[in-house]
């Protein structure tokens, strides 16, 4: 099933969590909501699920070709896994998920043994099948996390959503479930929406990411698309590292750290200082000048444990950068401590000097 | 005030181990002397005299006062009294704490407090201003005794300043324990069709079920043994209007001490079960609340 | 105008929770109370306070607020030993003592009279011995003291123990480790901390003095200037059909009651001040 929400604003007292945000999921689409804490992507999940009611003047909330905006949660058919997990900690593993078929009317209720077919079903899906008896205090975090998508699958839900649903579990754990729960999604299709403040699980996991900042939508695309061209400053810094220059466009050229760099589809830009943006492994590092465009800096250290060199260098202009290169290549050119080295930049980002 | 909310010693596991934090052990036994004696004089040795002195003319003098008619008819009256109480003060104790801790308004507070009251009031007062309510001179006792109800120094007025005075203690049991139990399985509840009432039973009544009774036990103590609010507004009128406790009072200052504390030793059995069921709802409450704290 | 606030729209049952709170509150507990101000407001001036300055008053109040500082005092005390040896120590019958601290709590108050009355009594089992000594205390101020604080020990206690649960080991091993004596510790670290929770005790034993009423009558003696408590003297007068003199002694303890209870909102903010969330 698709979702649209159209023109969604919440205000919680004086704090705004939504300011008039769009967005619509393609039926079987895995997206993902990123920003930081306070962006406002649980509320806007909360929304989707009935669980917030958005302020009045906002727009519809359409479930395929229905505005569901005015109806209880309980009518929407929306799986939900809460952050922490909220089990029925009186219920059993089984219980648990069977609770959303036993609580429907007498006229719509699976019978009995119908129920236990498909809770043992659900339980094998999510290989839980052994624990069917136990109680959510006796399991550890990945199992009470796979208990709650259990339940929320059990009724069959028309979209399945997703706060933080990796967030309360330690890092081993957590690249596990993501792996099996992008399996788990391509096997069963359903229409998904998780929010996440890890870029990795985001950008890993989902079709489309939605990156969100301060109540509003900064970018929605691929994975590919929200990293390689960030539409904002803030999504630019948000999804990876990047080092900092302060600079100007002038003329098609964008002047940075002593470089006056080529700079076409920035023509059109008028005069004015801007931000400039490279991530470290968009360098290129030489030790000579070799005719390209290039500026000088000086190997302040060189961290050398992984398959990537990290080195710490100060611009011949005074910025301090990271930059990351294959470490093969960093022994060969015999890159050590105090060298002296010529960058290149691959690929710049360029974003008008805030007013502030 | 948290009074009744007592630490159960299991849970708390303080490590005196370390040797910088413990004292030395001259100092650990001279206090814990100091303790037991305290608790010995204050507390235990009115526990034992109550019992030895409702048996000191012997058990059938003892069952001579639990038999007499008017005992059972305290008894008897005592029972009416906490079976109307108790289950009115259960279901508002229940109905308030689902409005205070499951929604967020204005006032919260001071609702709290107004819930709280009828603990910091005297109970002398608690009985008298059912007088000034309910009585001849009263607010609304013309117009009672031209239709013939008769609420003060009679059974009904009995009962209310009981609900009066066990009024807060179902709820003030239930708030902070659903308030750490938050919304979010109610949340999940109602997300997989379940109904409002569903929701209530199967699993915000289950979660809460240990506070609950624990509320109730404690409600049903003090709604039977209430002495100074029942007193004023009872009339005394034997057969009719003494509750237990009033006839200890009575059975005391006619100098009839061992029958007087025979029946005072149904109310210290009460207590003690009382006692008895409070401990072991603690632990249990806590052992609820821990396993809410321990989220993975 | 809507009265509320509400944020958690899924859950059913606000306004009926509310309304059937508010409703039951105003009658059972707000409407009766009304009627005591209604009856103080129709009330001559001149006559209430003829009432609550009556000589024999003026002493209740001295008796009751005397008694009850002086039993608060001696639990502040020992509520507060008792407390500490209860979380930190192991002793055998431990538990059995903690479960009992609640029983002045649970016992009904006229069972607690009568045998605190019988064993401090000249011929009680402890009353001898003070009796002996040349110490009366039963039907003396003492013996109400004594009352008191036997009803006020749970407060103290109750109160005083989780917050000395709550204490952090490692910040008593901090002061070690800096140079402090165990007693510079507790004088300096421990003290400190657990101060609010017991003058929170301590106020709420006070005020469950002032108020108490049948486990005093029978020890107090009811001697009219010498033993009697302020909530006795309502029951006398309005055994007197005094109306008015009821009225105006219970309107001074509803406002002192106020009073406390305002203390200890205060005390329990005011002990939330250092909390680190």
């Amino acid at each position: 099933m698709s979702i649209v929400v159209e023109n969604i604003s919440k205000t919680f007292g004086q704090f705004v969590a939504l300011r008039n945000v769009s967005l619509s999921v393609a039926r079987g689409e895995l997206i993902a909501l990123l920003g930081p804490s306070g962006s406002g992507k649980t509320t806007l999940l909360r929304i989707m699920a009935g669980l917030e009611k958005p302020d009045p003047g906002s727009g519809p909330i359409r479930f395929e070709d229905e505005d569901v905006a005015s109806r209880n949660p309980q009518v929407r058919h929306v799986g939900f896994v809460f952050q922490h997990y909220a089990l029925f900690r009186h219920m059993t593993v089984a219980e648990n998920v069977a609770f959303g078929l036993r609580v429907r009317p007498r006229r719509l209720r699976p019978s009995r043994s119908e129920i236990r077919q498909r809770v043992q079903k659900l339980l094998k899906l999510v290989q839980l099948d052994a624990f069917a008896n136990r109680y959510p205090s006796q399991l550890s975090g990945g199992q009470r996390q796979r208990v709650a998508l259990a339940r929320a699958l059990a009724i069959e839900p028309k979209v399945l959503l997703l706060d933080e649903p990796f967030g309360a579990l330690d890092a081993k754990v957590r690249m596990e479930l993501r792996q099996w729960l992008r399996r788990l999604h391509d096997e069963i299709h359903v229409t998904s929406v998780f929010v996440t403040h890890d870029q990795d699980e985001a950008l890993e996991l989902a079709d489309r990411v939605v990156v969100m900042n301060q109540g509003r939508i900064e970018q929605i695309g691929t994975p590919d698309e929200v990293f390689h061209s960030p539409a904002t400053e803030f999504v630019t810094t948000f999804l990876g590292q990047v080092n900092l220059f302060h600079g100007r466009v002038e003329n098609g050229k964008v002047h940075f750290a002593t470089l006056a760099w080529d700079s076409p589809e920035h023509a059109a830009m008028p005069s004015q200082p801007v931000r400039v943006f490279v991530r470290p492994h968009d360098f290129h590092v030489a030790s000579h000048r070799n005719g390209a465009p290039a500026f000088r800096a000086t190997v302040r250290r060189v961290h050398s444990a992984g398959p990537n060199a990290r080195l710490e260098l100060v611009a011949e202009s005074g910025e301090s950068l990271w930059v990351e290169m294959p470490l093969d290549v960093c022994r060969a050119r015999n890159i050590v401590q105090g060298s002296p080295v010529f960058l290149t930049p691959r690929d710049v980002k360029v974003f008008a000097e805030s007013p502030h | 005030m948290l009074i009744g909310g007592g630490v159960p010693s299991a849970l708390t596991g303080f490590s005196a181990s370390s040797a910088v934090t413990a004292e030395r052990p001259v100092v650990r036994w001279a206090l814990i002397g100091v303790a037991i004696v305290f608790l010995g004089l204050f507390l235990v040795i009115p526990l034992i005299a109550v019992f030895l002195q409702a048996f000191e003319k012997g058990i059938a003098a003892y069952f001579r006062a639990l038999l007499d008619p008017d005992t059972q008819s305290a008894v008897r009256l005592t029972l009416l009294v906490a079976a109307v109480a108790v289950p009115l003060n259960t279901v508002f104790g229940v109905v308030a704490a689902w409005a205070i801790t499951k929604f967020e308004f204005a006032g919260k507070n001071a609702l709290i407090t107004l819930i709280d009251l009828p603990f910091s009031i005297s109970p002398v007062v608690a009985g008298l201003v059912f007088v000034f309510l309910f009585g001849r001179q009263g607010w609304l006792g013309p117009w009672l005794e031209a239709h013939g109800v008769r609420v003060i120094f009679a059974v009904p007025g009995m009962v209310l300043a009981t609900v009066f005075v066990t009024f807060p203690f179902v709820a003030r049991e239930l708030i902070p324990l659903m308030k750490a139990q938050g919304t979010e399985e109610e949340e999940a509840a109602r997300l997989l069709g379940a109904s409002g009432w569903q929701t209530f039973w199967r699993v915000t009544l289950p979660n809460i079920k240990w506070g609950l009774l624990y509320g109730i036990v404690l409600c049903n103590g003090r709604a039977m043994g209430e002495f100074g609010a029942v007193s004023v507004v009872s009339g005394h009128v034997r057969g009719q209007t003494n509750t237990i406790p009033l006839h200890v009072e009575i059975l005391y200052n006619e100098y009839n001490v061992a029958a007087a504390f025979a029946v005072a030793s149904l109310l210290a059995t009460l207590a003690l079960a009382t006692l008895a069921l409070k401990s072991l709802l603690e632990w249990k409450v806590a052992r609820q609340l821990a396993e809410t704290d321990a989220k993975p | 105008m809507r009265l509320a606030l509400k944020r958690h729209g899924v859950l059913p049952g606000f306004g009926l929770t509310l309304g059937l709170t508010l409703s039951y509150l105003s009658v059972v507990v707000l409407l009766p109370l009304t009627a005591l101000l209604l009856k103080a407001a129709r009330a001559d001036l001149g006559q209430l306070w003829g009432a609550v300055s009556d000589p024999r008053v003026v002493a209740s109040y001295r008796l009751s607020f005397g008694a009850s500082l002086a039993g608060a005092l001696v639990n502040a005390v020992f509520g507060l030993v008792v407390a500490w040896v209860l979380v930190r120590y192991t002793f055998p019958g431990k538990r059995l003592l903690d479960a009992l601290v609640d029983l002045p709590f649970a016992m009904p108050t006229a069972v607690s009279g009568i045998t605190l009355t019988t064993l401090y009594a000249p011929n009680g089992w402890i009353g001898k011995w003070f009796a002996n000594a040349g110490i009366p205390v039963a039907y003396t101020p003492l013996g109400v003291t004594v009352a008191l604080i036997f009803t006020g020990l749970p407060f103290v206690v109750r109160t005083v123990q989780p917050a000395i649960a709550d204490l952090e080991a490692e910040v008593e091993e901090a002061a070690a480790s800096l140079g402090a004596s165990r007693w510079q510790t507790f004088w300096r670290v421990i003290l400190p901390s657990i101060l609010p929770a017991l003058l929170t005790g301590f106020a709420l034993a006070f005020a469950r003095g002032l108020g108490e009423y049948g486990s005093v009558v029978f020890i107090s003696g009811n001697m009219p200037m010498k033993t009697e408590i302020a909530p006795l003297l309502i029951v006398t007068k309005l055994e007197q059909y005094d109306m008015v003199g009821a009225c105006a002694i219970a309107l001074v303890m509803l406002g002192v009651s106020f009073l406390f209870l305002l203390a200890i909102n205060g005390l329990q903010w005011w002990s939330r001040r250092y909390a680190m969330s």
